[in-house]
């Protein structure tokens, strides 16, 4: 990041020097209070990558011997070297070495100088440094990063602020409203939905409104068991510093480690233990959000009310067109005496469904239950670490054979469910039985702690896995949906089909992978998430076939009877779907709302609607 | 790609067709014995899910559609549930075949023989066996034969173990049930029979709309149906059904299926076995029901020449395709997909407009032989013609046929009056020949007395078995002809005038012809380009000029349909002559067949095709659709009323007496 600071301003001054000079004046002579703040500003910042998923550190790569391995310490991969990534990576695609660097020309900022007075005197830190304004210019959409990485950034923020309290933000929003800016709120900057995209028709002055000095914990109820937080906090700063008090709040989305609190409102985020601790909106018990028209709350802590519509839900999955959330109060449990891991194979994907199916009709669904497909279980082998003895690699050995050859599973058309038990020890084996016992039914075995806890953490390292991708000619993403229980088996061979046949007519010259797994249940349906990826040598234009692709896979999943999202969000990238999705009235609802609540457009970043 | 294929813009001359292979000739050569035990290893379908037939019955009675209809039928007849089930069993044993390799083996070998000496040749073209192998692996297959003969189906299922393609199950209708032991050997080949009419029979079309589903979900064979419902007895096609379409077309529109691929089948015949039969059935010379031994009394058929057959597989539509941007799937969201769901009103239109289309490329795909040209000729000069002016005018059809995009099978390097007595010779039981001068004619009367009555009927017999085969061409040379009669009739060279008239008479016809509902513009425009580039109109902007040489062509398109304005013209002067209060549908075509032979009998009649129960019954139903006519229901009668101005000046328009205006259409 510090050479792109450099580079950046290199560019710069060749440019506009005078622009410059002024920019560094005011973000260290101005301020000191900004300056002293930068320190802590910049230190998610200071420690992610700027184009590309997750920590620094943290990379896939091929080393000099040839052999893919993961780098830093902050995962379980970590410093282990994964032997058969390499011959699925080249199975799959067909890799092909050749990095691109960057060069990187940022326009500079369309500047509201009236505006910056007035905040100026507010005492509200602020920046237009390039790399603080590029670093919340986007997501992490596919063509969000590829345009990153080839060094082609559309429109960027012109200036960030830090509120550092829910004041700060009432301050800010009345400025915003007093000088016709425009306020794009940011908090963990993990969205894939073009959510955080600049609006290139936007004329005004862009300010991107960065929640993550917002990031206490104002108090713990234990009576009540809740807790009252400030919205810009991480997931997994929230979960941690909850956890030294003897808490959780068991709300683990796969982003947690980057995303906050008020993102995951905005967005009516899902957690992979929803089954114990619920979906955000059955975890938040009063939201507070500063809009232009005023500060909108309940006026009370009771854990639930018929009050007319239940006014958290116009907060909920907005999206950040009516305000900034700024804080919340959420339900806590005792953090969990005992954790289980597990796993089942299945002979086939359709048996693996049809347990999910009646695990979910029994009601029994562990913390977690999720189910990979053929080609994704695959693809997790891949990620397999090099066995540390012979013993150990003549028991997986073993573990194949019994699969294979002597309960006679196909491993081209196994596939994998992970569970994750969570509760007191008695209860979690008892449930644990039950689980096993729904699954023999279905010719699942039992195929150890080990491979359950891989799938997870497979989780959180895929992300990371794109950018290594992309070294290489792949790019590839995931898209997930929610669809009812008789149409699932349906929907994901039809759209993985589609991906397949897209790509084809269009010129891809690898077949993808295209493959999908099941990452929650309910008692009508599931959550399923796909992923799709291929190798672009020969394509002129990579991005546009992958956004076609991805366009006619999310047609095909709303012929299907699929959602237009289960957790992600609508965004930019889905927009155009809502008015079929929640009918021409239920648009103009929301819309009209909007019109009430924002009718001056201040929070422009144009999602939803 | 198959929807583009679809849809283009007809390029005719530029269309490139297969080549065909005479599958009889390795028959010829080999052994049948060994050829009907030959190792048979079919290309399998991916998706397929193994199944036997036995199961097969099963998985239908157990599906969740058919145990819904069962509840609610129960629910609304007050039967129990047992007995609903138990007569839903009943259907399906009645409905379902069991298809056996033996029987098919068992039919490989007795129908090699009777081919070889039915045909001189069984052409096939084998590039669309190899987009059928394909397509077979892909999705699940629908075949769309066309439907001239019941050698069809026997045809089909020998070609596809010919060539080691999966066997299918076929669409029968329940009249071949009847012959014993055929119908059971059927059956064991892959024919499963359905009631011709089963209306409001729920129960009924549950099972037979599961039973079809299941076989295509599971890909348990493809499946065969004839789109035009029957055999069409004049060769023409006829107006698409659009029932089995949906049911096949249902498990993709309701996301079971990824995609399903329709393959068009063209099968031509050079000689038509049913030739004189179904004209006599056109007569009202009622048919012997199917039976065994009408069957064995066909052996007479056996030794005689049908020359060559034609088989042409189309290229497969894929579904996926053709309802893109038609058909809005998500409308089955909303509902468990196991209850059943009448089309909605888009998805009607789409089948239609489906269907019609798929009839278009049967008809396209259709081989012509010289014959056909011949007896169009022969049929518009009743008197005869001379040899030589004859083979002189068959060429000078032959070239705008080529023109015109004709699938033509003519004979390499050799003369055209070669070509012509060749043709001639094969069809020489209806025609007369002496001293160079061809006629057709009754061949072999019985030398009894006959009345005048049966002597117009056989004439008629011969006219009407004609006819079949200039029918076969009727669809390359419809578009234009309607506008060259459309230009006849409107006393100006505007080209909205033109327009009109063409309109006019495309909606009269429409159950004559396959015209495509809502295709008015794209015919014109399709008429005009085929007669501008023959040099025969010149298309202005607003106006449509006959060129100095496009005399003669014009005449000869206008009196290719000049049997079927005369033969409505008859019906019309029927309907307001004759008719009295009740005139009862039943009474429609003996009624009106009986007032054209008058009228022949009179003199004041050439046109013998007006007998013609296809004609009669394709006028009715375009009457009452433009509501000329109209239907009422008296008791269990049906009754017809006629609105005489109406149908009177629809008279005087096919009469050319009145030109086509906007006003009196709208009073139609």
């Amino acid at each position: 990041s510090k050479r792109f600071l450099s580079e950046g301003l290199s560019v710069l001054s060749q440019q506009k020097s005078m622009v410059v000079y002024h920019l560094i004046y005011f973000a260290i002579g101005c301020y000191e209070t900004a300056y002293k703040l930068g320190l802590s500003l910049s230190f998610r910042q200071e420690i992610m990558k700027w184009n590309g998923w997750g920590y620094s550190d943290s990379r896939f790569l091929f080393n000099k011997k040839g052999q893919a391995e993961f780098t830093g310490k902050r995962y379980r991969l970590s410093g282990l070297i994964l032997p058969s990534l390499k011959d699925w990576f080249e199975g799959t695609f067909g890799a092909n070495l050749q990095h691109k660097s960057p060069a990187t020309v940022i326009a500079p900022p369309n500047l509201n100088e009236p505006f910056i007075e007035d905040l100026k005197a507010a005492g509200v830190a602020a920046s237009h440094d390039p790399e603080d304004r590029v670093f919340r210019a986007h997501g992490h959409c596919l063509h969000e990063i590829f345009a990153l990485r080839e060094g082609r950034i559309g429109r960027v923020p012109d200036m960030v602020v830090w509120p550092s309290c829910h004041s700060d933000v009432e301050k800010i929003v009345e400025l915003a409203c007093k000088h016709n800016v425009c306020l794009i709120p940011y908090g963990g900057g993990t969205s894939v939905s073009s959510a955080l995209e600049c609006p290139h028709e936007e004329t005004r002055s862009i300010v991107s409104l960065d929640t993550s000095q917002m990031n206490r914990i104002l108090w713990i109820d234990e009576k009540n068991l809740t807790a009252h937080v400030e919205a810009g906090i991480i997931g997994q700063d929230l979960e941690r510093q909850l956890n030294e008090h003897g808490y959780c709040t068991g709300h683990e989305p796969d982003s947690m480690e980057f995303s906050s609190l008020g993102g995951w409102v905005a967005t009516r985020a899902s957690g992979m233990k929803k089954n114990i601790y619920g979906n955000i909106e059955d975890l938040v018990v009063h939201i507070k959000m500063v809009t232009p028209r005023g500060v909108i709350e309940k006026s009370c802590l009771g854990p639930r009310m018929s009050t007319g519509p239940d006014i958290h839900h116009f907060i909920l999955g907005s999206e950040g067109t009516l305000g900034v959330v700024t804080e919340v109060t959420m339900k806590i449990r005792p953090i969990p005496e005992y954790q289980k891991y597990g796993s089942v194979v299945f002979p086939n994907f359709q048996q693996g469904v049809a347990c999910l199916r009646e695990v979910a009709r029994q009601r029994c669904a562990p913390a977690s239950i999720r189910l990979m497909d053929n080609e994704q279980f695959q693809f997790g082998h891949a990620l397999k670490p090099q066995v540390s003895s012979i013993f150990m690699s003549f028991l997986d050995g073993l573990k194949k054979f019994y699969i294979t050859k002597f309960k006679g599973f196909d491993p081209h058309h196994l596939c994998v469910a992970t569970l994750l038990f969570e509760g007191d020890r008695g209860k979690v084996l008892q449930h644990e039985k039950q689980v096993y016992d729904i699954a023999a039914k279905f010719g699942g075995l039992a195929a150890g702690e080990d491979n359950g806890q891989r799938g997870y953490m497979l989780t959180f390292v895929i992300a990371y896995l794109r950018d290594l991708g992309m070294d290489y000619y792949v790019i590839g993403e995931s898209f997930e949906t929610s669809v009812p229980w008789d149409r699932v088996l349906d929907l994901c061979r039809n759209v993985k089909e589609r991906i397949v046949r897209e790509c084809k007519e269009r010129g891809v010259q690898f077949p993808p992978l295209s493959t999908c797994r099941f990452t929650q249940t309910y008692d009508a349906g599931a959550c399923v998430y796909f992923y799709f990826a291929f190798n672009y040598r020969g394509l002129s234009d990579p991005v546009h076939v992958y956004e076609q692709v991805e366009h006619a896979a999310r047609e095909e999943i709303l012929a299907n009877g699929g959602s237009l999202s289960h957790h992600h969000g609508v965004g930019k990238l889905r927009k155009e779907w809502m008015k079929e999705s929640v009918s021409g009235v239920g648009l103009g609802m929301l819309k009209s709302v909007k019109e009430y609540v924002d009718p001056q457009n201040i929070f422009g970043n144009r999602n939803l609607l | 790609m198959a929807s583009r294929a679809l849809y283009s813009p007809r390029h005719p001359m530029l269309k490139k067709r297969d080549d065909f292979e005479d599958i009889l000739e390795e028959r010829r050569r080999s052994s049948d014995l060994r050829y009907a035990l030959r190792c048979y290893t079919p290309t399998l379908y991916r998706g397929l899910v193994p199944c036997k037939a036995s199961m097969l019955k099963s998985i239908v009675l157990q599906s969740d559609h058919l145990q819904y209809v069962i509840k609610q039928v129960s629910s609304e007849s007050g039967e129990s549930t047992e007995g609903v089930s138990e007569e839903a069993s009943l259907i399906l044993d009645e409905m379902a075949h069991c298809l056996q390799l033996s029987t098919i083996r068992f039919f490989a070998f007795t129908l090699s023989k009777a081919f070889k000496r039915l045909f001189r040749s069984v052409c096939v073209n084998e590039e669309g066996i190899q987009r059928l192998q394909q397509a077979v692996q892909e999705h699940p297959v629908v075949l769309l034969p066309s439907h001239r003969s019941y050698m069809d189906f026997l045809m089909m299922s020998y070609l596809l173990y010919t060539y080691d393609l999966p066997l299918p199950v076929i669409a029968a209708g329940m009249d071949f049930m009847s012959m014993k032991f055929v119908g059971e050997m059927l059956r064991m080949s892959g024919a499963f029979f359905i009631r011709r009419s089963f209306g409001g029979d729920k129960l009924y079309w549950a099972v037979f709309s599961e039973y079809v589903k299941t076989m295509l979900r599971n890909g348990y064979a493809p499946i065969e149906f004839f789109l035009e419902g029957t055999r069409s007895r004049t060769c023409k096609s006829l107006t698409p059904k659009t029932g089995l379409l949906n049911i096949v077309m249902e498990p993709f529109f309701k996301g079971e299926l990824f995609d399903v691929n329709l393959v068009p089948v063209s099968i031509s015949y050079e000689r038509i076995l049913e030739e004189s039969l179904y004209a006599r059935e056109l007569l009202g010379i009622p048919k012997p029901k199917e039976s065994t031994s009408g069957l064995l009394k066909a052996r007479r058929v056996l030794s005689e020449d049908y020359g060559s057959m034609y088989v042409y597989f189309g290229h497969p539509v894929s579904v996926r395709s053709l309802a893109e941007g038609k058909i809005n799937r998500s409308q089955y969201n909303l509902l468990p997909r196991y209850i059943p769901q009448k089309p909605s009103a888009d998805t009607h239109e789409f089948l239609s407009d489906a269907a019609f289309r798929l009839v278009r490329i049967q008809e396209e795909n259709m081989v012509l032989k010289p014959w056909v040209l011949i007896a169009t000729l022969l049929l518009q000069n009743p008197d005869g013609l001379d040899l030589s002016s004859l083979a002189e005018q068959t060429d000078w059809l032959r070239h705008l046929a080529l023109a015109f995009g004709a699938f033509l099978d003519w004979p390499d390097h050799e003369a055209c009056s070669e070509v012509v007595s060749c043709s001639l010779a094969l069809h020489r039981h209806l025609l007369s020949v002496s001293a160079g001068h061809v006629q057709l004619s009754v061949t072999d009367v019985p030398q009894v007395e006959t009345t005048p009555e049966e002597a117009v009927f056989h004439q008629a017999v011969v006219v009407l078995s004609c006819a079949s085969y200039r029918n076969q061409i009727l669809h390359v040379f419809l578009r234009p002809a309607l506008l060259a009669m459309a230009m006849q009739s409107a006393n100006s060279n505007r080209k909205d005038d033109v327009y009109n008239g063409f309109n006019f008479l495309r909606k009269v016809f429409s159950n004559e012809f396959i015209l495509c509902p809502g295709d008015s513009v794209q015919d014109f425009e399709e008429a005009c380009y085929l007669l501008m580039k023959r040099g025969v109109l010149q298309v202005l902007e607003h106006e449509i000029v006959m060129s100095a040489s496009g005399h003669s062509t014009l005449a000869f398109l206008s009196s290719v349909l000049d049997p079927f304005l005369q033969g409505y013209q008859v019906v019309c002067r029927y309907l307001c002559e004759e008719t009295n209060e009740n005139l009862t549908e039943k009474e429609f075509i003996p009624a009106v067949r009986s007032f054209a032979l008058k009228l022949i009998l009179a003199g004041r009649l050439k046109c013998y095709e007006a007998l013609s129960s296809d004609l009669q019954k394709n006028a009715l139903a375009a009457f009452l659709r433009l509501k000329a006519v109209r239907k009422v229901k008296v008791g269990d009668q049906v009754t017809l009323k006629v609105n005489k101005v109406a149908v009177n000046s629809l008279e005087d328009i096919l009469g050319g007496k009145i030109p086509t205006q906007k006003p009196i259409l709208a009073r139609l």
